[in-house]
């Protein structure tokens, strides 16, 4: 049977799951930052991350290669040795799990203050941890049947975007000519934000069932982020045409304010700006989803455990944590930057550095019939 | 009259002595006290001696002697009146005919055994093997031969005549089950337009028969098997040998053999025991009582099981895109068809969802709302004196043991009933301003969607589903209900039975092919293929299969 | 095992929601205890001065009368909404003092309109008057905003002869824009005019006045930050609309032929307007293209003067269009240049296409902008002429 309960997944439902861990929070509460860092040519910072990350994904992909059944969890200490291998694990535990803690609290600011003023914040996201946590305990194959059901419902409501073209004018946009190289190399450091979450290939990697013909994981990553790099640079494109990039930098979430502009006559629901809210709560869902459940199995590898499942009961309140210790407005935008920077490291310098030392000792061990 | 004739009996006996008459009676309340107890430790001997129904394992064999045998089996039937025992000459022999009253073709065993018996008095036949006499003297259709005592009761219950000869240990049972039933009618559960009429009724036999009918095909294979200690109900589990695939059988075959019950009255009882979750909001198990929708389940790879004394027909696995098909849909133009099938999509979600976005809309979001609407509503609930989500529960509930006393109720009831419920209630409620005319709209929409669904099993689990959110959207508003949504979006994935989660392969990336009879359906022509997801052993349904060429 | 543990989760979840919802319902507010705003009107206080040293707000606040119960017919004089007002320095801090005169929560989501006194916006600042609606959550951003030299509460107890609420007569009438030019509308609500603020440009707000007991658009109020630069006309709202679109129909009178008063009008149906910012060496440049569709709309002369049946006619019509349209726009662009206001945003071309010549020239650009020609060019058609000649 196609989906018998199996621990595997297929190369497109690896697709969906990297869709799903970018494809959430991250665009509605960063887009100001890209913006206000890349100005009105903030979209082709959005294209050259997507180009970037991309690469670095296939990276991941190519390192994975080397090490068929292995999660980084598994293959970083026998590349860089156990001390240092053990610090990138801490490393990349640390970042996801700093950076679910503030995707949750930037979504429960935003759907509390734009609609519902009196409930405590801290319910939104505490209900969310649990609804995510009740999907992350879940096998990999059932999560990924629900991350692509939303991936399918939720991915075309996104084109209420597109609405936004009514109030379009391309002249926002301009002057492209002379390129402003500052803002630009500042525009593709706050990308990362955008496309934060695709590390997760290296612990979901292992699971995928190489054995469908024609489509590689890597193609299907590189198809994903061109999807993704399309529709990010698509929107903030947007944004930058009807709000202009200058104004667009001094509203906390630009994304939702260009649908408020929107006005489509004779719609039962009005506010768009809330619609949007609404269908993108999925999204931070599936996010978290995956977050979660990577996390729990970066343990359970870690310590040999037999099952995801305690892992991940346990991180709940870790994360919960987390996200109150944000609660505070500075707080929260000193963390959002350091994990920023932190996982820009990660992916652009540990990553290739990996690669190059696999390939070096696959050739200098090669002569030693060296097998990995 | 004389009254000095008249002698008192007590003046003749002695004075009675209330506290021997006392300890007398004592006694005898404990002798029959003792004799009760002993009759029932009695029974309860028999009825282990008894052991009725005999099981199969017991390798109890049948004597020469008739009389021997008929002891037996009258022991074993004891209290059964409607058993019927019948002595004749057979071929010089003493015979004894035992069938149960009701359940055996009579006519046929006069016209086929006691006739032709009695015609061949003279006849003396000293052949060794019963079955000779039998070839010989009668003529029934079918037979058998039974040492087993055990094996023989069986036959008799299931309506078989049994014929035990003197000096032989070899019975015969003759084929003559023939008992009242119900003929072939309409399905009263699933009515259609445009399609076969023939519903399954509670004859196994005459079910297997209605698939066999629909095809000639000999890989479709019927498996009995016989499940409950006491009732000894039949069980065909009916399958495609090349299409389904094998493990699926075998742990259909297994999970039925696991089931360790005395009775099985109902196929729900089955439908129970074999599914995981003792708690599936949704059913996991397509229930059927039309023997089309059984056929193309099989050759959709799918396994069949059906059980004796119920018309219905269970398939497994099951999955939401098989819910939301109908077999109108396949008797409809294409277009109208699609159209039909999101409607019904459509439906699933009003029904479930309709209240719970009132609620949360009116008294947590209004801001959505379109300012005229917003005033109007606003105008309408002006003098509510109930909260919107108290208000929408009271309907809702209110709503359900409508529905639940119509169903309930003797058909003559049920106009009546429908005007108390849809005029008294349903406008009066309105009138007086316990609710306002709006939330009758969406509760009666609601109602309206959920009749909408093909599986009415399917139908309750998305009512209960509705309270579920109604009461999330209660607190939470539309945050709740998006919540809710994904909680139970997990839970319908995660939903799995026979291998296949209830949401199986809607809206998957990997079963896209599958879109063809999804949320539309596309002409038989241009879906060559079998549903990905059951994983059919033979995927193309054009032009793959051949008679020179089959999958083995 | 597994399985224990899948269960002592989700009893465990199941206790947690359960425990929210006897704590719950924080936002639940039924939609008829919330009392919807549909007009603000804010203006400052004729006496008194306020701790910061300008005179106090004065805010009023239009509120809807729900109608008791769809039976009750709520009889055509009776008026659809009343009035509150309050004073103070902080808008925010108004609204909630206005609330111990209120039974229920004010409440701002389905706010229509903003009046602002031009009094208000000279002593305070139009980014000041509207921060609070912006920053708000519950306003939307197609709020219509509206200036006046009067004072603003006698607005908000206009009671509009259709009956609607008088913010929503405001909100409708204001969308008459796209049939009517003089109007002044599109993309002059909350939201916009929250984006030309941002960028320090000017901002026209559409004027209304009471005359004769009756609302009235009359022209647009220019500002820039808290100064009032000056006043539109009809006309000259009507000759810029050419140029930025939201026109859907019009209607362009002109003496026919030229040089008579006999009148024959123009039904405009499609504008397409391309305005281009032109740099040679130090010289700059603007050109505008029009191009114009429509059908004859109205002629007052007999058939016996002019006969459209010849082709000329229409042609020589098409003329006079032009020209009129050509004036039209000149009358506006002077009008804005004698104000000093960058209303066609010549700025905003010039920063787009040609960069470093803003960049050079963005300080001294108020003195420069009135001397930047402009030429235009109109092409109307004639597509019919309506169904008797």
């Amino acid at each position: 049977m196609v989906s018998r309960t199996t621990d595997s997944i297929s190369v497109l439902q690896l697709g969906v799951v990297v869709l799903a861990a970018t494809l959430g929070g991250q665009l509605i509460i960063t887009s100001r930052n890209l913006i206000k860092s890349g100005g009105e040519a903030a979209w082709i910072s959005v294209i050259a991350g997507g180009i970037v990350y991309g690469l670095v994904a296939v990276m991941m992909i190519k390192i994975g290669r080397h090490f068929p059944n292995d999660t980084f969890v598994e293959y970083m200490p026998k590349i860089w040795g156990k001390f240092a291998g053990g610090l990138i694990i801490l490393w990349f535990y640390l970042l996801f799990i700093a950076q679910a803690a503030v995707i949750l609290q930037g979504f429960g600011k935003f759907i509390k203050y734009f609609m519902f003023d009196k409930t405590p914040q801290i319910v939104i996201p505490a209900t969310m941890v649990l609804a995510c946590a009740y999907c992350a305990l879940h096998k990999i194959n059932i999560i990924v049947k629900v991350l692509s059901i939303l991936a399918v419902l939720t991915t075309p409501v996104l084109g209420v975007w597109l609405l936004a073209l009514q109030n379009f004018n391309a002249e926002m946009l301009l002057p492209i000519i002379p390129f402003n190289w500052p803002k630009f190399a500042q525009g593709l450091q706050s990308a990362w934000n955008v496309f934060a979450g695709y590390e997760i290939i290296m612990v979901v990697l292992p699971l995928v069932s190489w054995k469908s013909p024609g489509l590689s994981p890597e193609t299907g990553v590189v198809w994903t982020f061109a999807i993704l790099t399309v529709f990010f640079a698509v929107v903030i494109a947007i944004i930058i045409g009807v709000l202009g990039a200058e104004q667009a930098a001094l509203f906390t979430a630009p994304a939702v304010t260009v649908i408020k502009g929107v006005e489509v006559p004779g719609t039962f629901a009005e506010r768009l700006e809330n619609l949007l809210m609404i269908f993108w709560i999925p999204l931070v869902f599936d996010t978290i989803v995956v977050f979660m459940y990577t996390l729990a199995k970066v343990v359970q590898i870690k310590f040999s455990l037999q099952d995801h499942r305690p892992a991940l009961v346990m991180q709940i309140p870790i994360i919960f944590f987390l996200t109150e210790l944000n609660n505070h407005l500075p707080n929260y935008e000193i963390a959002s930057k350091y994990i920023m920077y932190a996982g820009i490291v990660f992916s652009l310098i540990v990553i290739p550095l990996s690669l190059l030392m696999v390939l070096w000792k696959q050739r200098s061990l090669a002569g030693d019939g060296y097998e990995q | 009259m004389n009254n000095s004739n008249i002698k008192k009996i007590s003046a003749s006996m002695p004075i009675a002595n209330i506290n021997s008459a006392n300890s007398n009676l004592k006694n005898l309340r404990v002798l029959l006290q003792q004799s009760e107890d002993i009759n029932v430790d009695i029974h309860k001997l028999i009825s282990r001696l008894r052991n009725m129904p005999v099981p199969a394992k017991t390798n109890m064999y049948f004597q020469r002697s008739l009389v021997q045998n008929r002891k037996i089996l009258s022991v074993i039937f004891a209290d059964c009146a409607d058993l019927r025992l019948r002595e004749f000459n057979l071929a010089g022999r003493r015979a004894l005919l035992i069938y149960i009253d009701g359940l055996t073709d009579t006519k046929m065993l006069e016209r086929t055994i006691l006739a032709k018996a009695l015609c061949s008095q003279e006849q003396v036949i000293s052949e060794k093997k019963i079955a000779k006499i039998i070839e010989q003297i009668l003529t029934p259709s079918a037979y058998t031969i039974a040492i087993k005592i055990a094996a023989a009761v069986q036959q008799i219950m299931m309506g078989n005549a049994l014929i035990v000869v003197d000096g032989f240990r070899q019975t015969v049972v003759v084929d003559s089950a023939e008992y009242v039933k119900r003929g072939i009618e309409e399905s009263k559960s699933e009515n259609i337009v445009r399609g076969a009429h023939d519903g399954f009724n509670e004859t196994l036999r005459d079910n297997i028969v209605l698939i066999r009918r629909r095809t000639k095909d000999t890989n479709l294979k019927v498996k009995i098997v016989d499940i409950g200690q006491r009732s000894q109900t039949s069980v065909a589990v009916v399958y495609v040998d090349n299409l389904a695939q094998s493990d699926l059988v075998e742990e259909v075959l297994r999970k039925l053999a696991a089931i360790n019950i005395d009775r099985l009255v109902l196929s729900y009882n089955i439908q129970e025991y074999i599914t995981p979750r003792p708690w599936p909001l949704f059913p996991t198990i397509q229930g059927t009582e039309r023997p089309d929708v059984v056929v193309a389940g099989l050759y959709e790879g799918r396994v069949a099981i059906i059980m004796d004394n119920t018309p219905w027909a269970l398939i497994v696995p099951y999955t939401y895109n098989t819910a939301m098909q109908s077999v109108d849909d396949y008797a409809m133009q294409v277009p109208v068809a699609s159209a039909v099938r999101m409607i019904r999509h459509f439906a699933v979600l009003v029904t479930v969802y309709l209240p719970a976005l009132y609620i949360s809309i009116v008294s947590f979001n209004p801001g959505m709302l379109p300012t005229a609407l917003a005033i109007y509503i606003a105008e309408l609930r002006a003098r509510a004196p109930f909260p919107t989500a108290v208000e929408a529960f009271i309907m809702v509930v209110i709503l359900e043991v409508f529905q639940e006393a119509i169903v309930r109720l003797p058909n003559r009831m049920v106009i009546a009933a429908s005007v108390v419920g849809g005029l008294v209630i349903g406008t009066t409620v309105a009138q007086a301003g316990l609710v306002n005319p709006l939330l009758v709209v969406v509760i009666s929409g609601t109602a309206i969607a959920s009749y909408a669904m093909t599986s009415y099993n399917f139908a309750m689990g998305l009512r209960l589903a509705r309270f579920i959110i109604i009461i999330i959207a209660s607190v939470l508003g539309l945050y709740g209900v998006i919540l809710g949504t994904l909680v139970l979006l997990v839970y319908m994935c995660s939903l799995e039975s026979f291998g296949q989660s209830f949401m199986g392969g809607f809206l998957q990336v990997d079963t896209l092919a599958d879109w063809r009879d999804s949320l539309v359906r596309l002409s038989i022509k241009n879906n060559p293929l079998r549903p990905k997801i059951y994983g059919a052993q033979d995927e193309t349904r054009i032009g793959g299969y051949r008679d020179g060429k089959q999958n083995d | 095992m597994n399985n224990k543990n899948l269960f002592w989760f989700n009893t465990v979840t199941l206790v947690l929601i359960c425990s929210l919802f006897i704590t719950g319902c924080w936002d639940q507010k039924e939609l008829q205890d919330r009392a919807f705003i549909m007009t603000v009107g804010i203006d400052v206080a004729d006496e008194g001065l306020g701790a910061t040293g300008s005179p106090p707000y004065e805010v009023s606040v239009q509120v809807l009368k729900l109608a008791a119960g769809a039976s009750e017919k709520q009889s055509a004089q009776e008026a659809k909404t009343y009035v509150l007002s309050g004073r103070g320095e902080s808008i925010f801090e108004i609204i909630r003092q206005l609330y111990s005169n209120s039974s229920k929560a004010l409440w701002f989501e389905h706010l229509q309109a903003i009046i602002i006194s031009r009094k208000a916006i000279e002593k305070k600042g139009l980014k000041p008057v509207l921060d609070f609606f912006i920053r708000d959550s519950e306003t939307r951003w197609k709020i219509k905003l509206f200036t006046t030299q009067n004072k603003v509460r006698q607005f908000l107890e206009y009671q509009p002869p259709t009956g609607e609420a008088g913010g929503i007569f405001l909100d409708e009438l204001i969308d008459q824009y796209t049939r009517n030019p003089e109007i002044a509308g599109r993309l002059l609500d909350l939201g916009y005019i929250n984006l030309l603020l941002d960028t320090k440009k000017e901002v026209f707000m559409p004027q209304i006045s009471m005359q004769k007991k009756k609302i009235q658009i009359t022209g647009a109020d220019v500002y820039r930050g808290n100064t009032y630069l000056g006043h539109y006309d009809e006309y000259s709202i009507k000759g810029q609309k050419f140029i930025i679109g939201g026109v859907e129909s019009a209607i362009i009178a002109v003496p026919y032929p030229p040089g008579t008063d006999t009148i024959m009008a123009l039904e405009i149906f499609k504008i397409v307007s391309k305005l281009e910012p032109h740099v040679n060496e130090d010289e700059i440049y603007f050109t505008l293209d029009i191009f114009i569709r429509g059908n004859v709309g109205e002629k007052q002369i007999t058939r016996e003067v002019i006969d459209l049946d010849d082709s000329k006619q229409i042609i020589a019509f098409e003329e006079a269009i032009n020209n009129e349209i050509k004036t039209n726009i000149m009358y506006g662009l002077n009008q804005s240049r004698r104000i000093g206001a960058d209303f066609l945003q010549f700025s905003d071309k010039l920063r787009a296409h040609y960069p470093e010549t803003w960049a050079r020239l963005k300080e001294k650009w108020s003195n420069i902008y009135p001397t930047i020609p402009l030429y235009v060019r109109v092409e109307s058609h004639v597509r019919h002429r309506g169904e008797h000649l």
